[in-house]
């Protein structure tokens, strides 16, 4: 599992994550995500390349959403595929952060 | 179609290792891609238990025999640890926001969610978890 960072434009700090986000995998990037998370207010997370995740991720995902919010943050899920999607969907964990396909909307809810 | 078994320790260690037996197997097993991804996520998810809950010694010193089998599709978790019967275990309330949402206990909804039906009975020094798959 690996994990990199861009920022853009408008602001929005993209955390880009590529691998098996299962509990090896969520060990690794876990404090990295975190801390990068927590050090911005608008945070994109591009699970595009993510082909795997199970619970141990989604609790890395919830710790650092929640933590941003502590702090009138934001993180926004996007492109997920789609059984990663659904593991997202199934776990309710999309009804606690927002999920889109569109980088522009995901930027727009990320900002708001 | 012969059924296929791996001995493991229950530790975090072995997991990686767990799920490539499986991806392995999914041709020989003619599992579709979503019954790979279900197989994988429930036996991390029961892996993951048995290394944080089982006792005694929760940890490597539990033996752990994982074994898949077809027609129907399933698969069996067998440990050495004292009696521990994860059906019987609550899920937390699902969180309606954020704020609430308290991260872990989600694994054995999951399991739920992604595997058919499951079996648990309790053997004379051991427990076996069966786990169906559509």
């Amino acid at each position: 599992m690996d994990i990199t960072f861009e920022q853009l434009p408008s602001g929005v700090t993209v955390i880009l994550l590529d691998g098996r986000m299962d509990i090896t995998g969520a060990m690794k990037i876990d404090v990295q995500f975190t801390a990068v998370a927590a050090a911005n207010r608008a945070v994109v997370v591009d699970l595009g390349k993510v082909e795997f995740l199970a619970s141990m991720g989604l609790r890395t995902l919830v710790m650092a959403a929640k933590s941003m919010r502590g702090k009138s943050g934001r993180m926004v899920l996007y492109r997920p595929i789609p059984l990663v999607e659904e593991v997202l969907v199934t776990s309710g964990i999309s009804t606690l952060i927002p999920l889109t396909h569109e980088l522009a909307d995901a930027e727009a809810r990320a900002l708001e | 179609m012969t059924p296929q078994a791996i001995q493991l320790r229950a530790d975090f260690a072995e997991l990686p290792h767990l799920a490539e037996w499986v991806q392995a197997r999914a041709l020989e097993f003619a599992m579709e891609e979503r019954q790979l991804y279900a197989i994988q996520l429930c036996l991390e998810e029961v892996m993951a238990n048995l290394v944080m809950h089982a006792k005694p010694g929760a940890g490597p010193e539990i033996a752990v025999t994982v074994r898949l089998e077809a027609e129907p599709l399933r698969v069996t978790v067998e440990d050495d640890a004292l009696p521990f019967d994860p059906e019987a275990m609550q899920s937390p309330p699902a969180a309606t926001s954020l704020e609430e949402a308290m991260p872990g206990g989600l694994g054995l909804a999951l399991v739920r969610n992604y595997s058919l039906w499951r079996n648990y009975v309790r053997e004379p020094g051991r427990n076996r978890l069966v786990m169906g798959f559509a």
